[in-house]
């Protein structure tokens, strides 16, 4: 790994960076503004949740709505966090080294005494490096904000579903950097990884509805971030593992297909 | 023409090559040895060696898509050859690891930089991961080429930007430097610069490999020039011995009328034509005998061009029954 283009990449996206930043801790915000609502109407809010189709509740995996943790999971946890941690996962993963080829700039950059896999790793730990620091944002921000609205959360909990939720988009970041690594093509890889981020979602959200989809959940990393409620449970072992091992598997595969590349036309 | 006869037929072009013997007989700073490099099906290009030692510069001509940029993108590891070696002071690139490129400077044809960066944080950042202190040297050579390298790059001229091209290929005072297409952009006086440069380093020992489609430029600067054809090598050799080979023009004038017919027999007369007391001839290679005759004569004065290279390359490529001397 080679420390200055860890820092340069962070360097020259700290706009980005930040703006990511300061959308997370809007919206988590404006979820926890409204909060107070929910909580005060907690009885008819339960029974008119309680009246929507059993489909309907198990799709956006409504438990307990009007608890803070049931509140939070249902709102930010679902679907917004996760597509967001993706959305800047895939944009990072998809132009380490295909951007670098679409630029053009990868001729100097690969032909410095620098290794392949050295390069490749470093752009790694910098999607890793944004994906942690959105996460730790992310956190702080809804932590703090329970100090203001009467949310009842377990800490641990709370970090428990920030990394995991966080994992979710760099194993999406993974795939877009292993994509770009083979093809050397940014829209190609992004588009790719996009469609399959979009895709598990979908099987995660239906496989309450439909059978045999329920089969495809032991497969599919929304099952292992956010399958088992970690704002309830705490942190899911087996589920981080999984999460980890599939990163650590693609970032492999993108070091063997980076080493494998001829660059240019 | 006899040796390039030899140098078409493959099996010539793999004995004559003796691995890490450059032709002074040292270990040659750049090696080709009959490299092939197919992309897929289509062939980028196909057996060809040559080599650099070092306080050489080879210019490596050809039209374009002829396989120039292959190659220098073999010798610099960022494409694997399909067959053959491509070896940098003696090593072997595809083993050699990164660690041999730490001697290389290298100038990309289709130049693209960090378009956020000002001049000086790009160079800057090419010396950290170099892990080089460039910092002398960067401002000798910002000063000669006269660049701001305060200004965003992106806020650059094309000009400009190659001049900053240039610098990062020379600020590490590297013992090899592979040029690819360098003076595209660079107005006169740069590109004037740019040749001392190229010809100081040469003479502090350092191997220069460049290619080019403009002849003038590798005139001014190659002590060889390697020829590449549609992904063939068609000749390696030396600015003169190419010259020799050179179709060239005889205007010989003489005291009275002269017959072509005396001059016929001669070999290295291609073609002749008279017009009064003055004989219009091609000549190719040693012209001597020619002279010879012609004074027996009664020659009073001769009028000849020296050949372009240029000329020398179309006259190859021709040879060989293409069509790319417009495209050259």
């Amino acid at each position: 790994m080679h420390i200055a283009i860890v820092l340069e990449s962070l360097r020259s996206h700290w706009r980005s960076v930040s703006a990511w930043c300061i959308g997370m801790l809007a919206i988590s915000a404006m979820l926890l503004a409204m909060y107070p609502s929910v909580q005060d109407s907690a009885a008819d809010m339960d029974q008119f949740i309680a009246q929507f189709p059993d489909a309907l509740r198990a799709m956006f995996r409504m438990t307990d709505y009007s608890s803070g943790p049931g509140y939070l999971s249902t709102e930010m946890f679902s679907a917004m966090a996760p597509l967001m941690f993706i959305a800047i996962a895939t944009a990072w993963g998809s132009s380490a080294t295909a951007g670098e080829e679409d630029k053009g700039t990868a001729d100097l950059l690969f032909s410095l005494p620098i290794s392949r896999t050295s390069v490749v790793l470093s752009k790694a730990a910098a999607m890793l490096a944004v994906l942690a620091v959105v996460g730790a944002v992310l956190f702080a921000g809804i932590y703090a904000g329970t100090a203001f609205v009467s949310i009842e959360l377990q800490l641990s909990n709370l970090l428990a579903v920030c990394v995991a939720t966080a994992m979710l988009g760099a194993v999406f970041g993974a795939v877009a950097l292993f994509l770009g690594a083979l093809f050397g093509r940014r829209s190609l890889a992004l588009g790719i990884s996009v469609a399959l981020a979009i895709a598990s979602y979908l099987l995660f959200s239906l496989a309450p509805l439909v059978g045999w989809l329920g089969n495809l959940l032991p497969y599919n990393p929304f099952e292992w971030a956010t399958g088992s409620q970690p704002l309830f449970n705490g942190w899911d072992g087996p589920g981080i593992a999984w999460l980890a091992l599939t990163v650590m598997g693609l970032l492999g595969g993108a070091v063997v297909a980076i080493r494998r590349r001829d660059f240019g036309s | 023409m006899a040796a390039q006869t030899s140098l078409k037929a493959p099996k010539a072009r793999h004995f004559v090559h003796t691995p890490a013997m450059g032709s002074s007989g040292a270990v040659p700073a750049i090696e080709l040895a009959a490299v092939t490099k197919f992309y897929g099906r289509s062939l980028g290009i196909e057996e060809v060696s040559f080599d650099v030692a070092y306080g050489q510069t080879l210019g490596l001509l050809g039209p374009n898509g002829a396989g120039k940029t292959t190659a220098i993108r073999v010798i610099l590891g960022l494409i694997r050859a399909t067959s053959g070696r491509a070896m940098i002071a003696g090593q072997d690139v595809g083993s050699g690891g990164p660690a041999m490129q730490a001697d290389v400077g290298y100038l990309p044809g289709t130049l693209a930089l960090y378009e956020h960066m000002t001049g000086l944080g790009f160079l800057h950042y090419l010396a950290r991961l170099r892990q080089r202190d460039c910092e002398v040297r960067v401002n000798e050579l910002a000063d000669r080429f006269d660049i701001d390298l305060s200004r965003r790059i992106h806020d650059l001229s094309r000009g400009n930007k190659q001049k900053i091209g240039v610098v990062q290929a020379f600020m590490h005072n590297p013992r090899v430097i592979i040029l690819d297409e360098p003076t595209s952009g660079l107005d006169p006086i740069m590109q004037h610069e740019f040749e001392a440069l190229v010809g100081e380093v040469r003479d502090e020992g350092c191997a220069v490999l460049l290619s080019s489609h403009v002849m003038s430029e590798v005139e001014a600067l190659a002590d060889r020039v390697a020829i590449l054809d549609h992904g063939r090598l068609v000749t390696c050799q030396t600015i003169q011995e190419l010259r020799a080979k050179a179709v060239r023009r005889l205007e010989l004038e003489f005291a009275q009328e002269v017959s072509p017919q005396d001059f016929l027999g001669l070999s290295a007369i291609t073609r002749i034509e008279a017009h009064g007391t003055t004989l219009s001839c091609q000549v190719v290679g040693d012209e001597t005998e020619v002279l010879r005759v012609a004074v027996e004569h009664g020659l009073r004065s001769v009028r000849t061009e020296e050949p372009s290279l240029e000329e020398a390359f179309l006259a190859l490529v021709d040879d060989r029954n293409t069509d790319v001397s417009t495209r050259g």
